[in-house]
């Protein structure tokens, strides 16, 4: 058996080496997400056939704090889903080869953050890699961004540090009042009926508002707009497709393991369901499109929070499912607003006619992340969508399929957004440039994984099936 | 599983237009994909027909989550082949119809690719035995009818009326996944029968279960062009117009009744039959008045198609069946039929779309006798097979003297308002010299004209079926129907042929009826609520940003404040040290 280590030390190499040479910063990062895909590829198929991975390694003795890993079978699809972005980021996300090498050092540091947490085995590693998969898409913003991406960085990493905050007190919590100071995340779900009942509420609560900034829901969602239309387009892409994905993994750890989570789960269904109405009518409003992409996020972040909190094992094994096909489409889309970006120098969509004309693929992979997002049949957002309002249909009744309709609001203002900008040709935009070869493979590699997980849902839904959400 | 390969040319044909759009030389070849895979998909379909006691019929297995199945179900069921017949019948004629009408190269891949699409979505929804299938050809439907619909991109009124339709389709969608997953979520099953014979075992039905079908109806009804949800249809009439004669008349907005009808065992067991009535009644009118006011060509249509399904629903709501069965028969043919002479009529007067403005029919004489079989036919007029449509409606409607009220009256304004179509053209100032029209009515593609002879032919072809099958005719509804139809179309000979239709047309009525009964304008205040609660909740997310900048600019004020405290002055360190102290020395006197 591979150390899962490796999916660590893999980048982590990387970004030594490109640290240290100057040249081929691209091709490095390529190469390291590469590699890290097949890693993921081959760690998925082992915890598919032989159950879940658990390895553990002294780290701080003396506070029975070890450095251990897992792989089970949530942090196995989100980090299946994660490797695949990151490799379509790095060789397809940056369109005009601006500040290689930074674009590629702060990838290859988030690579490096993001396997780690996915694969953490306790609460230790997680809080490390956290804070590392926070600081990368930082920089993403600050330095790589557009216009006013100083002020949306600020915001972001005051938003995610406070986030960080409630979750190292959370951590403290756990380590002073489990039995034995373990930190373990897996087998502390039989431990926490062994702490004062306040104790576990104050842990869930902290942990709970720290996973609500990161996911974000509202109220707490106003750094991503801002980050996510700030951020370059490799930034956009990990930070809407991965980084909101910590906030989700952490919220199926809390609620899949501690008990006390369904005593808050109703009031969160209901603020989560409201959360998804409130983002869905704010998309409206957009007039930028990377903007509108953006808040779509918060619309399917949101009805994935309603999916944990129906607290059923098909809700949430949507909710796992709904990231995945989130993840893939959000990177997809923001992919394609760079490139159009990129073609047309401009991302307004009253000034955008006709992109259909100028950029064909481009065009029509956006369409089909239309159709993911609202739902459409043999894609992965459709199997996401059934999965989790079957959950929320068995918890609540009939009440359950409410936010459901936040998608047609979403729906029809993207229908809007593609027959305005792309299709209407009358006064067709100008294209001021082309898209290269990796583009077009980088849609093609991401729709390839949306289809694949839509028209076979089985090949992650079994790994739940039989592991369990985590 | 032999019914999914009846989609698989289709698919093919689908996939080889769409590698023709690659190529700058290769869209000729498209239009042969698409006629290839249609002819082969209705060959199969005719195969499955012959041999339909040897089709195995089972649940594909797709996915298991946690106990519950997915599962791709199909049926070959008596409605099932109905769907699939028409499907089959028409889908070649389009094809080919097309190959005449579209003469636009560039264009043509992305044409056929889109419509092949289309016509393998709708084949997987007329096999379809479970929701799951259902749903999946349901979506396939909704995004290709937008496509086309939308299909000439470098107008605005197809891009309005694409989005009017995608608008409608998506609140269709999603009433209808919802449910769907509902109705999952409490009897754990997708399959049409399996979700019959449990719910016809329960004694009470859960409230949740009513609502469930309740959103269904309302989906369907999207898809049917029923009211409220009717307004997109006629607007989808700016898509080209074997789009309309296949999609927007025959096949797609059948898919609500088809729904309908499969779930009726279910729907007459809940009480949710006089609910399909009622809207279907209300549609019908609307569809057979607004029809009468219209003078767009398409529009009259696609008015007159309204009413037709919302006859069909009054049938499934009198749970009449066979009646809406034989109306969704020969409607698909008569409705197809009158779309392909509007489009030749169009196509004759450079895509002239107003009644008043292009030249007659009658200047072909093919063209005029085809468009008169089918004005004749959907009038319901006896040697031609609408009539035995319209007839098995009327008597299902003799069991509620209301409702036969209204069905006399619409045969009446069906016979009114669709030889109005007919003769209004033939009164028109010519704009063109005669010699040019004649020569612009001759030079019709020859796929057009032989798609039309074929479709006349089957329209009357399926009388002698009929006829063959000995169905059992209620003599006085028949007379009633033909005396009300025969006076429609008699006060349409008296105003449009004798009066040439000036004073229908500047009355106060006409004028009333093509405003549509106010729907567009309900749509707009609808749209126009929507955007004022973005406002809103705009200003609300402005707001919460402020207290967020606040909260920033608190701390950054306190930290100003302190800092100011550094004066670099000794004497105000040291007294600060000396308060510092007193004040701990004084804590730690009451602490202890």
């Amino acid at each position: 058996m591979i150390p899962l280590l490796l999916m660590i030390i893999v980048p982590a190499a990387f970004l030594a080496a490109a640290a240290a040479f100057k040249s081929h910063p691209k091709e490095l990062s390529v190469s390291s997400t590469f590699i890290g895909l097949i890693l993921a590829v081959y760690f998925f198929l082992s915890v598919m056939t032989s159950g879940s991975i658990a390895q553990s390694y002294n780290y701080i003795p003396a506070l029975n704090i070890g450095f251990s890993l897992n792989a089970g079978s949530t942090s196995m699809i989100l980090l299946l889903m994660a490797s695949i972005v990151l490799f379509v980021t790095a060789f397809a996300g940056n369109v005009n080869r601006e500040k290689e090498r930074t674009a590629s050092l702060l990838l290859l540091l988030f690579q490096a953050g993001v396997s780690g947490l996915f694969l953490s085995g306790n609460f230790f590693v997680f809080f490390i890699f956290w804070d590392i998969g926070i600081i990368a898409p930082f920089f993403m913003i600050n330095i790589l961004g557009s216009a006013n991406r100083r002020i949306a960085s600020y915001k972001f990493i005051l938003y995610e540090i406070f986030a960080s905050a409630l979750l190292l007190a959370g951590i403290i919590l756990i380590y002073f009042y489990a039995p034995a100071h373990t930190l373990n995340i897996y087998s502390l779900s039989s431990l926490y009926a062994q702490m004062p009942l306040y104790i576990q509420e104050t842990i869930f609560i902290l942990f709970f508002i720290a996973f609500m900034i990161n996911i974000p829901v509202f109220p707490l969602h106003t750094w991503l707009p801002d980050a996510h239309s700030e951020a370059s387009t490799q930034g956009s892409m990990v930070l809407s497709g991965i980084v909101t994905k910590f906030g989700g993994f952490g919220m199926i750890l809390i609620f899949a393991t501690m008990p006390v989570a369904r005593s808050f789960s109703y009031y969160i269904a209901i603020l989560a369901a409201f959360s998804a109405f409130y983002a869905a009518f704010l998309t409206m409003r957009q007039s930028d499109l990377k903007r509108v992409v953006a808040h779509t996020t918060i619309v399917e972040m949101s009805i994935v929070l309603f999916a944990i909190a129906t607290m059923t094992n098909i809700g949430q094994s949507g909710a796992v499912f709904g990231m995945l096909s989130h993840g893939l489409v959000v990177a997809l889309m923001f992919l394609s607003v760079g490139a159009i970006e990129h073609i047309f120098h401009e991302r307004k969509i009253d000034m955008l006619r006709g992109i259909s004309k100028g950029a064909k693929f481009t065009a029509y992979a956006f369409l089909v992340g239309i159709f993911i997002m609202t739902g459409v049949p043999l894609t992965s957002g459709f199997i996401a969508d059934v999965l989790i309002f079957i959950g929320g249909a068995s918890a609540f009744g009939i009440y359950g399929i409410i936010p459901l309709f936040s998608l047609i609001i979403l729906g029809a203002f993207m229908y809007l957004v593609i027959n305005k900008s792309f299709f209407a040709n009358r006064r067709a935009t100008p294209a001021a440039a082309t898209i290269g070869i990796s583009q077009k493979m980088g849609y093609a590699v991401l729709l390839a994984a949306i289809f694949f997980f839509g028209i076979l849902p089985f090949v992650a839904l079994n790994l739940i099936n039989s592991g369990g959400v985590v | 599983m032999y019914l999914l390969y009846l989609l698989l040319p289709l698919l093919l044909g689908a996939l080889a237009a769409f590698i023709c759009s690659f190529s700058s030389g290769a869209w000729r070849y498209s239009k042969y994909a698409g006629l290839g895979g249609a002819v082969a998909s209705s060959l199969l379909t005719l195969f499955a027909f012959l041999k339909q006691n040897t089709i195995q019929l089972g649940q594909l297995q797709w996915f298991t989550a946690f106990h519950s199945t997915f599962a791709i179900s199909l049926s070959f069921g008596y409605i099932n082949q109905v769907l699939l017949a028409v499907v089959a019948v028409i889908s070649p004629l389009i094809f080919f119809y097309s190959i005449g009408y579209m003469d636009v190269p560039e264009e043509n891949s992305r044409y056929y690719a889109e419509l092949s699409l289309f016509a393998a979505s709708m084949m997987l929804l007329a096999v379809s035995g479970g929701f799951i299938t259902l749903f999946i050809a349901w979506e396939g439907l909704g995004i290709t009818s937008y496509l086309l619909i939308g299909f000439w991109t470098n107008k605005d009124a197809p891009q309005y009326a694409a989005r009017k339709a995608i608008t409608t389709i998506i609140i269709g969608d999603m009433m209808m996944l919802s449910g769907i997953l509902v109705i999952f979520a409490s009897l754990n099953t997708f399959n049409f029968s399996t979700m019959i014979s449990e719910i016809a075992a329960m004694s009470t039905v859960p409230i949740s279960i009513v609502a469930a079908f309740v959103l269904i109806i309302l989906g369907a009804f999207t898809k049917s062009a029923q009211f409220p949800f009717h307004e997109w249809l006629s607007d989808a009439m700016e898509g080209p117009t074997p789009v309309s004669a296949f999609l927007h008349s025959s096949t797609m907005v059948k898919a609500g009744v088809f729904v309908v009808a499969l779930l009726l065992p279910i729907l007459a067991q809940l009480g949710l039959l006089n609910m399909i009535l009622v809207f279907g009644i209300i549609s019908a009118v609307i569809g057979a008045l607004n029809a009468a006011g219209s003078t767009h060509i398409k529009k009259i249509l696609a008015y007159s198609t309204i009413e037709d399904l919302g006859l069909m629903f009054i049938a499934i709501g009198l749970n009449a069946l066979a009646a809406a069965m034989v109306l969704f028969i020969v409607q698909a043919l008569y409705k197809a039929l009158l779309f392909m002479n509007a489009g030749s009529i169009m196509k004759a007067n450079d895509e002239e779309t107003d009644l008043y403005k292009v030249s007659s029919f009658s200047k072909n004489r093919l063209l005029f006798a085809t468009a008169l079989i089918g004005a004749l036919s959907i009038a319901g007029i006896f040697p031609f097979s609408g009539f035995f449509g319209k007839l098995a409606v009327d008597s299902a409607g003799l069991s509620n003297s209301t409702v036969y009220i209204v069905l006399i009256v619409l045969d009446f304004a069906t016979g009114f308002y669709i030889f109005r179509w007919l003769f209004i053209p033939e009164k028109n100032e010519k704009k063109d010299s005669e010699i040019r029209l004649r020569a612009k009515y001759a030079s019709q593609p020859k796929s057009m004209t032989v798609s039309q002879v074929i479709l006349a032919a089957l329209v009357i072809f399926l009388t002698a079926l009929f006829l063959y099958t000995n169905i059992e005719v209620n003599v006085g509804a028949a007379i009633v129907l033909t005396a009300g139809a025969g006076f429609g179309i008699l006060s349409a000979y008296l105003l449009f042929w004798r009066l040439a239709g000036l004073a229908w047309e500047r009355s106060r009525t006409r004028n009333f009826l093509s405003k549509g009964f106010f729907v567009n304008a309900a749509y707009l205040a609808i749209a126009k609520g929507t955007r004022a609660l973005s406002t809103a909740i705009e200003e609300i997310d402005y707001f919460i940003n402020r207290i967020v900048y606040l909260g920033a600019f608190g701390v950054a004020d306190l930290g100003n404040s302190i800092r100011r405290s550094e004066t670099g002055i000794v004497n105000f360190y040291a007294a600060a040290v000396a308060i510092g102290i007193f004040m701990m020395l004084l804590l730690l006197v009451l602490l202890v």
